[in-house]
């Protein structure tokens, strides 16, 4: 890109030192000058870039430590396509949960609202089908960190672990952008949380439900379409095929098992 | 008296010579800032550069690493004046870069920031400013072109290279 930029700037500085010599009669080291100027600037900013690249081999976030037990546990199962179902089977109202465990606005109405999510689960008057979906594929370095963390909770589902594992996922959400917690992390908090470890390991090394986590995915965007039009993303919170406004309230799970029980 | 005045022989020179100096700090305190800000937060940068879907995601950790502290470079070198063409026309060169990713995102309609200082990312429909994030970077552009033009400014180490400037060495 600089050879027709650094010829010209060549002749100029030629140019330059023919004047000063002339003026001073001193040797004309202009044109010296301008080629070291011009192996400086491409130093630096090749070091730079150099610099920048090796630097940013990013880390995944260091210790994962398990959160603590929740107050109120409920049992989870999982099912094929990528949902696992959490709750009494016969409760009274079912709502389907969509999210991505890189996703930021997840992690905040998590925040908000498990611990009442939580309490109408174990109540048995709630049942919750999470759509664990790997939307956000892309958006972690490398990428691919969605599925794997919608696999771990599969497995930890299947081992009767789902709930302290999910809620750990979303209490440490790693940032969007950086590298998520890797697969070793991802199998030590399953031991962590008491998923027996070769079985468990095994699940989330193979990657046993990313088949059904992907599936699960196609099918979430056909149905979610249908609901919200183009613009859905996650969290989406749907109820008999309703959005339910979940976002801002912290009691979305207690105010719907009650407004669903006078409905009835 | 007027002979200890050099520069009045040439007095539009010397007026150059301090828009030039303007335009040389006014880049480099672009460089420094987007530089700065996308290096405290090199994360948000991935998510930031991967919203243009140009690259596949090798590419965008590449080149969400490795930008921030090019700006950083390219700033550092302006301010200090070193180099001054060279590094302005390697501005123009990242600056049509990030025109011409921009104005791929609009017309694919996108609907991202251009994260030019720091954030970036999707947003929401209606939010996009196509118009006023590309009319910032042409204006950028054109600090650029002036240096590529006519490199020459005050407290430059380029001046200090090419030796004492008080006596106007180049006519033109």
């Amino acid at each position: 890109m600089g050879g027709a930029e650094r010829n010209a700037r060549k002749r100029r500085q030629q140019e330059a030192a023919k004047a000063v010599g002339k003026a001073r009669g001193a040797s004309g080291n202009s044109t010296r000058n301008a080629i070291v100027i011009g192996v400086v600037v491409v130093v630096v900013i090749g070091l730079a870039v150099i610099g920048g690249v090796l630097l940013n081999q990013k880390e995944a976030p260091t210790a994962l430590q398990p959160a603590a037990e929740s107050a109120s546990s409920y049992d989870a199962t999982v099912q094929s396509g990528g949902v696992v179902v959490a709750g009494a089977k016969d409760a009274p109202v079912t709502v389907e949960v969509y999210e991505d465990f890189l996703c930021p606005a997840c992690g905040m109405l998590f925040d908000q609202s498990h611990k009442d999510v939580e309490k109408a689960l174990a109540s048995g008057k709630l049942k919750a089908r999470f759509h664990l979906i790997n939307m956000l594929d892309s958006q972690s370095d490398p990428p691919g960190y969605s599925l794997e963390a919608a696999n771990a909770a599969s497995c930890a589902a299947e081992s009767g672990k789902f709930q302290r594992y999910y809620n750990t996922l979303f209490e440490k959400q790693p940032e969007e952008g950086g590298a998520g917690y890797t697969t070793d992390q991802l199998v030590e908090l399953g031991k962590k949380v008491g998923a027996p470890a070769d079985k468990f390991g095994r699940c989330v090394r193979r990657g046993t439900y990313k088949n059904d986590v992907q599936q699960g995915y196609q099918k979430a965007q056909q149905d979610l379409r249908k609901i919200y039009g183009d613009q859905f993303g996650t969290p989406s919170v749907v109820h008999n095929g309703r959005p339910v406004e979940a976002m801002g309230n912290p009691h979305w799970a207690s105010d719907l098992v009650a407004k669903s029980g006078k409905d009835s | 008296m007027l002979a200890t005045l050099a520069p009045v022989t040439k007095p539009s020179g010397k007026t150059l010579d301090i828009l030039g100096t303007l335009a040389r700090l006014g880049l480099a305190a672009v460089w420094l800032i987007s530089g700065g800000v996308k290096v405290a937060d090199l994360n948000q940068t991935y998510v930031a550069v991967s919203a243009y879907e140009l690259l596949p995601a090798g590419a965008v950790s590449v080149v969400a690493s490795a930008m921030p502290f090019l700006e950083l470079a390219l700033g550092a070198l302006l301010l200090a004046g070193l180099g001054t063409r060279l590094v302005a026309a390697l501005s123009i060169v990242v600056l049509l870069a990030f025109i011409g990713a921009l104005l791929q995102a609009w017309v694919r309609g996108l609907s991202i920031d251009c994260g030019c200082f720091g954030g970036g990312g999707q947003v929401a429909e209606g939010e996009t400013q196509y118009p006023l994030e590309l009319a910032r970077d042409t204006a950028f552009l054109l600090l650029a072109v002036w240096l590529v033009i006519r490199p020459r400014s005050l407290f430059s180490a380029d001046a200090v290279f090419d030796g004492r400037r008080e006596q106007p060495i180049e006519t033109r």
